[in-house]
């Protein structure tokens, strides 16, 4: 894999970020069906990553996540 | 969302992408129970200009030749899920795109964001619904609250970590 070290110039996200909370708020009013589609969808997933939690967890507990690399 | 996992693997094989990381309410799911969210923010290093400005957002073409034209705000929808692509924009994400672990979700691996990167960027964005989410790590015992304040004092966010203290949020 060729990874690729960031120059110190990074891009300014304000606006993206802005952008993406006025959508956050239209979706917001999306019908209440819809909104419990997402939910239910979202449940799946996370019932789905229920031993790769309990796994990080364990990591932690014992001390074995490391941070290879810093950036300061 | 194993479909959103596997693209993301083929863009980066493809080169569409040079790597990603899930950050966001999605990888936090890798670590402590879900939010009221379904975008999946996926971190990666974005060309600049000087001034600072994107140029070009990658693996946007890529998703287009393959079938994925739907745009829902500022995200493309895959299988029904919008994948934004978050850019890189300061060290501590940087940090947090280059030490992201993989994980797995029914048998494909995913690049993830570590949980005290996570919590470290929550409290650097500082939102309210920031310090939650930095309490839920914190609250599950899915944080290694060493290296966390490692991050922290690299960081600089001592200030926002005791704000995060005092509003009894821990």
């Amino acid at each position: 894999m060729s990874e690729k070290t960031a120059t110190k110039t990074y891009p300014d996200p304000t606006e993206l970020y802005s952008r993406k909370e006025a959508q956050r708020k239209i979706e917001a009013k999306r019908p209440v069906s819809e909104k419990m589609a997402a939910v239910t969808r979202l449940r799946d997933f996370e019932r789905k990553l229920d031993d790769v939690r309990k796994a990080n967890r364990a990591k932690r507990a014992a001390k074995q996540v490391k941070i290879k690399i810093k950036t300061r | 969302m194993k479909r959103v996992f596997q693209l993301l693997n083929e863009m980066t094989r493809d080169g569409a992408i040079p790597n990603y990381a899930i950050g966001g309410a999605i990888g936090a799911v890798f670590y402590v129970e879900p939010f009221a969210t379904q975008d999946i923010d996926v971190f990666v290093l974005m060309e600049t200009e000087q001034a600072g400005l994107v140029t070009e957002i990658p693996g946007w073409q890529y998703l287009r030749d393959h079938g994925y034209t739907e745009i829902r705000g500022e995200a493309i929808v895959v299988e029904d899920w919008p994948l934004q692509f978050v850019p890189v924009s300061n060290e501590l994400e940087e940090e947090a795109y280059l030490n992201a672990a993989v994980q797995h979700f029914e048998g494909e691996p995913v690049r993830v964001v570590l949980a005290e990167h996570l919590v470290a960027i929550a409290l650097q964005t500082g939102r309210l619904k920031d310090f939650v989410r930095a309490q839920m790590f914190l609250s599950q015992q899915a944080v290694d609250e060493d290296l966390l304040l490692d991050i922290i004092n690299r960081h600089g966010l001592e200030q926002l970590w005791a704000e995060f203290q005092i509003k009894g949020l821990q």
